[in-house]
Formats: C-alpha cells, structure tokens, sequence
C-alpha cells in the first residue's frame, strides 16, 4: 500500500491533464470529427452502391438450377408454384429438400425455414463451397421473404425475418453435421479487422506518447513536475489518459455507425441494407466477444504505449521524436505481420498459434483472434493475457526506472540496448 | 520544523560531484548555498528533493526522510519550463493539483500571486472591467469586444514565463521552498517583485534555500551559507560570524589629493583608485587609526573614512579564488 502511494499519487491528476490537453488539440478534434462524418455516411453510400451494382448486374433470368426446401414452419407455401409465377425463377427448380441426394451442386442452394418459440422466422441459405455468387442469394432471400410477407405474417415477424438471415457456405454433409463447421470466413475477417484496430490504436497512441514524455524533456519541466509526483505515476497518467481518449473515440464512431444504420433503414427505406447485414453476418459477431476483444485491445496498447514510453524516455529534445517514432512502429508493423503470418500459415492448427498466442507482443494480434478460431481454449487465452499483464508490469518499472535515470540526460538518443543495460544498472550517463 | 542535510555525496563514475556535504536549518530563514560553476549546488539540490539518485548521506525534514509527501516544497528550478503550447491557467491548476491544493484554494492563490507578480492580464484575458458609457451603461463598443483566447505560455516573455514558474513554486504555500538561481535573467523591475515575494515568504517563517550567483541578493536576504568549491564545502556557518571573523579589513577612503605615498609609507595594501577614492585592505582596526592620524596630522581634509567588514562577494572571491590559488 505504501509502494502505491509513493510511485502512483498523482496518477489522477496527471491522467484528467493530459486528457483535457489531447481533448482540447485542434488536429485531435478535426481527425476526430473527419472519421466521425465518415461513420455517419458509411452505411447509406454502402447501401447506395451495393443497389447500384445490384440493379446494374442483375440478369433477366436466376442462374439456380435448384433450390431445395426444407419448410418446417406451419406455411406450407406453394413455392414451386410462386417460383413458377416469377420470370426470373421461371427456369429453377424449386424442390422439397428430401429430394437432395449427395452433395450440392455448384448452381444449388439449400434452404431451411423454421419458426423460434417467439415467433418469428428465420431463413437458412446453404451452398457448395463453390457455389452461387452472393449476388443471387441475396436475391433468393428477398424474393423467399418478400413471399412469406405476403402471406399474411405480422410487420413484427417480417422484421424479424429481415434481421435473421443468415447465409453459410457448406457442404451437405457438414449441413447434417453442424459441429465439425469451420468457419474461415469469419476468422479471417476477424484477424484483419482486429488487426487493422490495433494497430490503428497502437499507431496513433504511439505518436502522442512519445511527443507528450519528450515535450516534458525538452521543455525542462520535468525537474519541476518530479518534485511533486514519481516518474511511474507520471507516466501511467499520460498513457491511461490516451487509452481512455482513444477508445473514447472509437466507441463514439461505432455509436455513428449504428446512428447511421439506423438513420438509413428510417430515412430511406428505398435503399436495401442487405449488403451490409451480409457483411456483418459475414463476421458472424456475438456479443460475448465484445469483454475478449477489449480486454485485448486493452492489453495491446498497454503494452505499446509503455514501449513508447521507454523509448521516449530515451530521447533528450524533439529533434530525435523521429527515431523513437520510428522504432515503435516497426515493433508494431512486425508483430501485426507475423500475427497475420502466422494465423494463415498455420492453417489454425498445431503449435504456432499457440505459440503465437503466448508469445508477448504476437500475442497482442494473435491471442483473441486464435480463441475466436477455435485454435485455442479460452484457459491458453487466460494465460496470454496473464503474460501480457507481467509484460505490462515489467515495463512500467522499467519505463520508471529509466525516466528518472535519464530525466536530466542531454545528448543524442540513447538504443534501446543501451536504454536496457542502464536499466539493468549497467553503466552511468553523465549529465 | 528543521532540516538536516548529513554527508550528501554524488559521485559519476570516479568523479565526485558533491563530496560529504552536511549543513542544517533549525528555524526558518535563508540558507544560501553559493559556488563557482561546476561546484555541485544544483546538484546538491536535485539530490535534496530526490531528483537525482544519491550514492551516500540523508536528508531529513522534522527528522524523517525528505520527500514531497513528508513536507510540502515548492521548487524553482535553475532549469526552467512550461508547456509550450498548453494555457497557462490549465498548467498552474495542474501543478495546483499535484502538490494536493484544492481546486478553490489554488484559485485563490493564483490570483494573489498573479497579482503580487503583475501577470493578471495573461492569466485572466477577459477580466478587465468593460468600459462605462456615460450614462452610466455598458457602451456599445464592450457589448462588442471580442473574447480573448487563453495565453499560451509560448506567448509570454521570458520574465513573464519566469514568473508564472515562480508561481508553480509556491502555490501550495510551502514550507520549505528552493530556489536555484531564481533571479537570473531578470530585469531590475522584475527582480523588485520577485525579491519582495521572497521577503514576504521570509516574514511568513518558511525555509528557504537560495542557490545564486548574485552575491549582493544573497547578502541581502541569507543568515547562513556553504560555499562549494569543485565538490567540497570550503567555507560554511552564520554570515555574520564569518564576516566578524574577517574582522573589519575593508577601508574606503576618499580624500582631495594624491595620498598614494602615504598609503604605501603605512604599509595598507592599495586596491583600487579612482579620481582620490581609494578602496584600500588594512591588518585591523590599528593599521586604519594609524592611516587616519597621519592624515589629520598632514592636515589632508577627509571626505569619506569608512572601515567595515569584507562583502560577501569579497569573502566568496578570496576563499574560492584562494583555493584555486593554492592549487595552481
């Protein structure tokens, strides 16, 4: 308790400064307010385009040879005779899906009707591996759901149909045995997008850390500020203040992607928002994920910012911001390519991936998404995050140690090398 | 209160930096610590406040260990800084809140500090009164003035940044307040206003320690002193005590003619000269008498006849110039 005392007060202190300073910086509000903007549009220009190239690339007649029906609902829709009635199903066969022998073919969709104790009605599209274009499923799906509106379902049912649907791509077999599923869709969109988030976060914190501890240098502050506060405090503040900033942010762009999600399905009704629930469905996100993805990406920046900060700590004026920069973003480059190497390398099996998931640093790209994958169980995804949290300790001393070893040092910046060894106590730096 | 400063060292690889340094302030005052360039005083201080790492000695206040949890210190660093591109008013309530003041009470403070150091127009923009129409209203003009943006610390002049760093010092009152060099870079105004700050800190019974190169400053304000040569303390006690044992050796004498023969025939050691203003060193109060009696008795009209003791500038130019001296 007394250890806490002394190395954090004014941890709070230094955390609402640096927030209300990075708040109150114009670039910061500007880049802020740009990706905002482009939330707020994404979803109706998606929708925009998405109809655009529908309605440009539609043919006149379906490329399904057969669909196959598995009602098992109390509709029991004439859907031979439906089909039959529309010119662009006139050449496909719509069959009961008992009729499906052996697996599907390449023009071939399963579908599966069922109705939830709650009444609504969910739509199931499978495929062969190599099967129809998206373009057409989603057509199938319009065309299913438009029929089943009309057959008398409730508004509340049909929006429910509209939410449900979901589109995988398997074969028969796999239909009849759901557990040995693998879905690689979903993985690798996973890997990119947490990666991508990362190493946005990583990048963008990275910058600011590194510019807040050497301003403090170079200004020749530090001397003043250490008088009142520890270096570890100083530097926990500033890091944590950022991550609450940064994810501030990234939570209120989600907000306006969902502001715009909605705003589109109320406003313009005209515009389909099928593309974009296929892309979502694509990810097949839940939201038990949510608590993994940020405790990761918590861990993730933690242990980036606190890298940025030890080689800030190594730098003695603005002049050298460059190389420090430098150095963190290479850290960060090589752990998000060899995270993705690895994930795609390894094909999701064997000893890489937990390696991958162990190791500090690839663990920060590679952990959540292999857990996701199934490649590891959440006790190995535990035990990342344990190495991580050590890492994070271990570097927060290191990061203190080595701030007040080198809070007066004037000269060029020191490696990172030499930074570890005057950590370790090897060697003095003369003033 | 009190402060012990036992066998402070610093050493970088085989060079002592501060060799042994001890010295204590039982009550409150100034205690001065003065020395050449390069003689260890601001690292003396760094160690003090924990700055820097120590390789041997204690610093105690009320006799535990130092540290800003234990008393509350302000410093004024030789180094001095502020955030460039940051408000100033956002900085001082920053400082404010690492020393632990409440938000109202540094308000306060601030205020009063701004006002005692003349940088009320850069700390509140928008405070001046409007101007009064005649008829009594606001004129139209004031309804119109524009609202002045927060000043940046990039903004102000050196002295004026000197003032708010002053400001950070002692915002959390403290009782024990160091200043390095605290004057250094001021013009005569300016260092007015920050001598007088430090004389209402004086009368208000705090510690201060005072490291500067202005002897005049320091004589003006210090009851006692070290003065480090390359490391080592070479002189240290009460400045008057040192002074006394200097005894009075300093004669300023000012007279109508050439006495210069005279002065030579008594064997008084000639200093300076200037237009028969003789700055002259006696062994004692004898040899003086001895030069003002041959002075009466050669009827030789003295204007001014002053024996006093040696200045601090001229005690710290002798012991350190005298160090040098022996060792050269």
């Amino acid at each position: 308790m007394s250890w806490i005392n002394a190395n954090l007060t004014g941890t709070k202190q230094v955390f609402a400064f640096t927030a209300r300073q990075f708040l109150k910086n114009r670039a910061n509000i500007f880049t802020f307010a740009l990706l905002f903007l482009i939330c707020l549009v994404s979803v109706p220009l998606l929708s925009l385009m998405g109809n655009s190239s529908q309605e440009m690339s539609l043919p006149a007649q379906s490329s399904l040879a057969q669909v196959y029906l598995e009602d098992d609902t109390q509709l029991s829709l004439p859907w031979a005779e439906l089909a039959a009635q529309d010119p662009y199903y006139s050449q496909t066969a719509f069959l009961p899906a008992s009729d499906l022998t052996g697996e599907l073919g390449e023009n071939h969709v399963l579908v599966r009707l069922t109705q939830s104790e709650t009444g609504s009605y969910q739509l199931e599209l499978s495929t062969a591996a190599n099967g129809p274009e998206e373009m057409e499923l989603s057509q199938l799906e319009s065309f299913l759901t438009q029929k089943i509106q009309l057959s008398g379902l409730t508004p509340e049912q049909s929006a429910l149909l509209q939410g449900g649907v979901t589109v995988q791509s398997q074969s028969a077999q796999e239909y009849f045995e759901p557990e040995q599923e693998e879905n690689w869709e979903t993985s690798y969109w996973t890997q990119i997008l947490y990666s991508v988030l990362v190493l946005m976060v990583s990048v963008f914190s990275v910058s600011y850390i590194i510019r807040a501890v050497v301003e403090e240098k170079s200004s020749k502050l530090i001397e003043t500020l250490l008088v009142s506060i520890r270096p570890m405090a100083l530097i926990l503040g500033k890091i944590l203040a950022v991550m609450a900033c940064i994810f501030g942010a990234f939570l209120a762009l989600i907000m306006g992607i969902g502001i715009s999600f909605g705003a589109t399905a109320l406003l313009l009704p005209e515009f389909s928002l099928d593309g974009v629930f296929h892309m979502l469905s694509g990810l097949s996100f839940t939201w038990d994920m949510a608590p993994v993805l940020l405790v990761s990406l918590a861990l993730g920046y933690l242990t980036f910012a606190l890298l940025a900060g030890l080689s800030g700590a190594g730098c003695s004026s603005t002049q050298e911001l460059d190389g420090a920069m430098s150095f963190s973003i290479l850290l960060i480059m090589a752990g998000y390519l060899v995270g993705i190497f690895v994930s795609s390398l390894s094909g999701g099996v064997g000893f890489w991936p937990v390696f991958a998931s162990l190791c500090p640093i690839l663990s920060v790209f590679c952990a959540p998404v292999q857990y996701f994958m199934g490649t590891i169980s959440f006790w190995v995804l535990g035990l990342s995050w344990l190495i991580q949290l050590g890492v994070i300790v271990l570097l927060a001393l290191l990061c203190a140690k080595v701030y007040q070893a080198l809070l007066l040092y004037r000269g060029e910046r020191l490696s990172f090398g030499k930074i570890l060894s005057l950590a370790a106590g090897k060697g003095g730096i003369r003033r | 209160m009190s402060l012990d400063v036992i066998d402070l060292t610093k050493r970088y690889g085989e060079k002592t930096v501060v060799d042994h340094l001890s010295f204590s302030m039982p009550k409150p005052g100034v205690y001065a610590l003065l020395g050449t360039n390069g003689a260890g005083k601001t690292t003396t201080i760094r160690m003090m406040l924990g700055i820097l790492s120590r390789d041997g000695g204690q610093v105690l206040w009320e006799g535990k260990e130092l540290n800003p949890t234990s008393c509350n210190l302000g410093y004024l660093a030789e180094e001095r800084g502020l955030y460039p591109k940051y408000p100033l008013m956002d900085q001082l309530m920053y400082f404010a809140g690492l020393r632990g003041v409440p938000k109202d009470t540094a308000k306060q403070r601030i205020r009063y500090l701004a006002h005692r150091l003349q940088v009320e127009e850069y700390l509140y923009p928008n405070a001046g009164n409007p101007p009064v129409s005649p008829l009594g209203g606001k004129s139209f003009s004031a309804s119109r003035q524009k609202k002045q943006k927060p000043k940046l610390a990039d903004q102000l002049s050196k002295g004026n940044q000197q003032k708010i760093q002053l400001m950070t010092a002692l915002l959390s009152d403290p009782d024990l307040i160091v200043l390095d060099e605290p004057l250094s870079g001021l013009d005569p105004v300016n260092t007015d206003l920050f001598k007088s700050l430090i004389r209402e800190e004086i009368e208000k019974g705090k510690y201060l320690i005072l490291s500067s190169h202005q002897m005049a400053t320091v004589e003006e304000f210090c009851t006692d002193l070290t003065i480090l040569d390359r490391a080592k303390p070479v002189l240290q006690g009460n400045l008057n005590q040192i002074k006394k044992s200097y005894g009075r050796v300093n004669l300023s004498l000012k007279v109508e003619q050439d006495i210069t023969p005279l002065i030579r025939s008594c064997g008084v050691t000639l200093l300076s000269e200037k237009e028969y203003e003789y700055r002259l060193k006696v062994t004692g109060e004898e040899q003086a008498n001895r030069l003002l009696g041959e002075l009466i008795a050669r009827q030789i009209p003295v204007i001014t006849f002053d024996l006093r003791e040696p200045s601090l500038h001229e005690i710290f130019v002798e012991t350190v110039g005298g160090e040098r001296h022996e060792l050269d």
